[in-house]
């Protein structure tokens, strides 16, 4: 069993709505959106989990949670076995670094991206004055860009160089956990699998345990060894990737997997899925996948299912019904 | 042999650029009759969401036609004024964009965009245009649609906007729909329902659908006939189940070969190396030639035409064999090290 | 506010000149014009504010090339004379807004809360402020002259900076790059002075140009109204208040230094133009 690296317990990201002066004088409560809503998750060394979900779901929200950007409002999230609260000390950012979605507004367009890198290596003291120059250039050969790219702006770039430059930025700090939200779908079709390799590369031989977050699901199947998958705020399934797939058991996995269009030959579109997504809310009645859920029942209307181990294998999954 | 409800030959379009004129489309001919479901699919820069606009007439300003005929329900365009030219199109062919939040007017309540087809270009009176709307709404599965007709693009979710978007496209009674990347922006399980509306349409009431994609397995599910277009023209041309299977072209091969499978797991990724050609230079032998594993000295010096091979078409001079020579290790790369991409 | 927003941007617009062109153009007539007002005593012997009674109102001739004014001043002398007095005053009455709105702006935009609101009303209240009301009680407090002419101009010009650059930074701080600033654990001031800064101050830049354009039609429209420079100082502004007595015959006296801030807002305006263009690439 191999240690873990991250994991969160019971963790909730709330955004509280404004509120008018009015509003405060009269004592109204702000409108809290639960983005994440109780979130266990746990990160093993070395592994790549793949996190994945419609719009809505969360899954960006505890993303950044997890790599510090917003502080939580609930639960507890622990770093190597440390407890770490929402003032994270160098030391523990530096462990855990994010890949962006955009990026076009993922770098400072007023930057060289040598200056970029300068500027973090020596904060952190990672270099120094003499080492520095040194150490930009094996960063540029970690993700395969030219030593020139140092000198240039990132309006010269394409977008998967300008990712190549972002995973760069996040290395150049040694963490020991990547987080990639949505670190490929801005690009085009062509480009998104040389810079998958390249974080399949890097991870391999850095040793790094991966977050990968994404929309699309056949590439979190290449990519990732275990996966989770949330619905409205919570994660709903998880385990081992193969089993997940092979082997689905909450019917929103069952859904999300069979939406998916296939390449076997003869594959035609399986039932279609029920209603909209719906929109997050501050509270709900028992079960929120109630309302599309092929099997749910009255008991569902009550409960609030729990993650519950299914059979013997490294696989969870919250439904009543299972 | 009825007509076909659309026929192009040897369609042309120059783009003017700034880096010089663009010969986007080289000599693509096709034929859909009623209830056929065909697939363009091509790399971005293939010309594949050009050609729909071309048929269309909906090219930018700095684009134009510069050869080809297009048939539409037996007449040819060519023959047409602007104004009829315009009406036979919007009565046989409707068009989904990608993007519904563009394709949709802000400050016109959606009932309306609907009703506006066939309200103003058919001539139809008010009520009858508005009751013709609804009954849309509700084919394409817009719950509540009598309240929805009142709304604004941006009270309704992406889903929805999409689905007002086919309603619009449906609203002439179009024999056939051109559908430009339409669920590229959608959530998966919103696809589905997408992709399932369009394949009732289909089977209810035999439209012709023309779907162009990037997404291999959304061409796998819903389309029969595949056309593969690589620098502004048709390198493969078959069923596809067929094509799928026993792909005679080597880029189809690649292309296959790079799509992730959400029902396979493998180490790495493929993905084909080097860069689209570029299409503001005459073009010398065969496009495809310098990412092609199996390109020779004839493959960069003529350009292969279309020519039938067993129960498809493929422009490869090496079609019959080039399987045998594929290198050792060729789809099992690394991330390329130094990449330009 | 000030006066009225500088049409003449229209202008230039429509021209339609690339970014490089315009800039240059602008930054050559501007040069001039600082030359002239630079070099003043040495282009011209005559002394601006030294009268001549005996040659009032002369015609344009090779020895007074605009001709003279009404107590005999060359007028050619006055106009270079004038703008060193309207340059100046026009680029500091820009400084000192633009150095404490764009403080302040980065500051609220950056924060938020009740630092970002108290801001926005004292923004709010200033824009209300007629200028030239404030303009008069200022010149019977401190007496007419450049100092009540910057005191006046930055009491109400540091509000526009102040939004411009809170926008941007409202704009700027949820960008993705500076989330990543804030991940790989920059100290706040690091990440305002290194990652917002430079990518919202252009907007404030480019806004500049248009405000000195403004300053100066503010100094003068002062001086025309006698609030300004005093008299006899050389100064556009007054120039034109005393010369409009003469403007059927000796039309010269009052319009030209019209022309000159005609000439000097179209060289800022280029500048501008050129700006944009260059810094949105």
């Amino acid at each position: 069993m191999s240690e873990i690296v991250l994991s969160a317990t019971n963790l909730s990201k709330h955004f509280v709505g404004k509120q008018s002066l009015i509003g405060k004088l009269r004592g109204k409560e702000p409108l809290s959106v639960p983005a994440v809503d109780g979130v266990d998750l746990s990160m093993p060394a070395g592994s790549t989990i793949g996190l994945v979900g419609e719009s809505g779901c969360g899954k960006s929200t505890l993303g950044r949670t997890l790599v510090g950007l917003y502080p939580s409002s609930g639960g507890s999230l622990s770093l190597f076995d440390r407890q770490i609260g929402n003032d994270r000390s160098l030391e523990e950012r530096r462990a855990v670094q994010m890949i962006f979605q955009d990026p076009y507004s993922s770098l400072n367009p007023r930057m060289k991206v040598g200056d970029m890198l300068e500027e973090i290596l020596l904060f952190h003291k990672l270099a120094d004055k003499e080492s520095v120059q040194k150490r930009c250039i094996e960063l540029m050969e970690l993700v395969g860009l030219p030593i020139t790219a140092l000198q240039a702006y990132p309006r010269q770039f394409s977008g998967g160089q300008r990712q190549r430059i972002g995973i760069a930025r996040a290395l150049a700090l040694e963490p020991k956990i990547l987080i990639a939200d949505e670190a490929v779908s801005a690009l085009d079709v062509s480009v998104q699998a040389s810079i998958v390799n390249l974080l399949l590369d890097l991870k391999r031989d850095l040793g790094l345990t991966m977050l990968f977050i994404s929309h699309n699901i056949a590439i979190v199947r290449q990519v990732s060894d275990r996966i989770a998958v949330m619905y409205l705020g919570r994660i709903v399934e998880e385990g081992l990737t193969s089993e997940v797939f092979n082997n689905p058991q909450h019917p929103y996995t069952k859904l999300l997997l069979g939406s998916v269009p296939k390449m076997t030959p003869g594959s035609k579109l399986g039932a279609a899925p029920q209603g909209e997504l719906p929109t997050i809310q501050a509270r709900y009645e028992g079960c929120r996948f109630q309302s599309r859920c092929p099997i749910a029942t009255s008991a569902c209307a009550t409960t609030d299912p729990a993650l519950i181990q299914i059979g013997s294998k490294d696989h969870q999954a919250a439904c009543i019904n299972l | 042999m009825s007509t076909p409800l659309l026929s192009v030959r040897d369609l042309s379009v120059e783009i003017d650029t700034s880096r010089g004129l663009l010969k986007a489309i080289r000599g693509v001919s096709l034929d859909v009759n009623a209830g056929d479901s065909l697939g363009i699919v091509g790399e971005s820069g293939s010309g594949k969401s050009i050609t729909l606009k071309a048929i269309m007439g909906l090219l930018p300003k700095n684009a134009r036609v510069t050869s080809g005929e297009i048939h539409v329900d037996g007449v040819d365009l060519a023959t047409l004024s602007e104004k009829a030219r315009r009406t036979l199109l919007s009565e046989k062919i409707g068009i989904v964009f990608q993007d519904a939040i563009a394709a949709l007017n802000p400050v016109m309540r959606v009932g309306a965009q609907i009703a506006e087809t066939p309200h103003r270009r058919l001539g139809w009176t008010k009520e009858k245009s508005h009751a013709r709307a609804v009954e849309l709404m509700e084919l394409v599965g817009i719950p509540e649609a009598e309240k929805r007709f009142a709304l604004y693009p941006h009270q309704l979710s992406g889903g929805l906007r999409q689905r007002v978007a086919i309603a619009i496209a449906l609203s002439g009674s179009p024999q056939l729909i051109f559908c430009d990347e339409p669920t590229t922006a959608l959530d998966v399980t919103i696809q589905a329902q997408v992709l399932r509306l369009l394949m009732e349409l289909r089977v209810k009431e035999r439209t012709g659908l023309v779907f162009v994609t990037h997404d291999l397995a959304v061409v796998n599910e819903i389309c029969d006939e595949i056309r593969v277009m690589y620098a502004g023209r048709f390198v493969e041309s078959g069923g596809v189940a067929n094509t799928f299977q026993r792909p005679s072209h080597p880029y189809t091969y690649s292309l296959l070969k790079s799509a992730p499978d959400v029902d396979h797991q493998s180490e790495r990724l493929f993905s084909i190396s080097g860069e689209t050609a570029d299409l503001t230079k005459p073009v010398m032998g065969c496009p495809f030639a310098p990412r092609c594993f199996a390109a020779t000295q004839l493959c960069s010096e003529s350009e292969p035409a279309l020519l039938p091979i067993s129960s498809s078409y493929s422009a490869c001079h090496h079609a019959a064999n080039f399987t045998e020579k594929i290198p050792v290790g060729h789809f099992a790369q690394g991330s390329q090290g130094k990449a330009r991409s | 506010m000030k006066t009225q927003r500088f049409e003449g941007r229209g202008i230039v617009k429509r021209l339609n000149f690339s970014a490089n062109t315009a800039l240059y153009s602008g930054i050559i007539i501007i040069g001039l014009l600082a030359i002239v007002a630079i070099a003043a005593p040495l282009l011209s012997h005559y002394d601006p504010i030294g009268q001549d009674l005996e040659n009032t109102l002369i015609a344009p001739t090779r020895h007074h090339l605009l001709g003279t004014d009404q107590l005999g001043r060359d007028v050619l002398t006055r106009l270079m004379y004038g703008a060193r007095i309207d340059l100046t005053i026009g680029i500091l009455a820009v400084l000192l807004p633009f150095i404490i709105g764009t403080t302040l702006g980065l500051i609220s935009g950056w924060r938020g809360g009740l630092f970002d609101t108290l801001v926005m009303r004292i923004v709010d209240t200033t824009i209300a402020f007629p200028f030239y009301v404030m303009a008069i009680a200022l010149v019977f407090v401190v007496g007419a002259g450049p100092k009540a002419i910057i005191i006046a101009i930055s009491l109400v010009g540091w509000v526009a900076y102040c939004r411009i650059v809170r926008a941007a930074v409202l704009v700027a701080k949820e960008l993705d790059y500076v989330h990543a600033a804030k991940l790989s654990g920059l100290p706040t001031s690091r990440i305002l002075r290194k990652h917002v800064l430079p990518n919202v101050i252009t907007q404030a830049i480019i806004f500049s140009m248009s405000d000195i354009v403004l300053s100066i039609l503010a100094i003068v429209s002062l001086g025309y109204l006698g609030l300004g420079v005093p008299i006899p100082t050389a100064e556009w502004g007054s120039m034109i208040q005393e010369g409009q007595a003469y403007i059927l015959q000796q039309w010269w006296i009052p319009t030209i230094p019209g022309v000159m801030v005609v000439i000097t807002g179209f060289g800022l305006s280029l500048i501008g133009d050129g700006l944009v263009k260059r810094l949105n690439k």
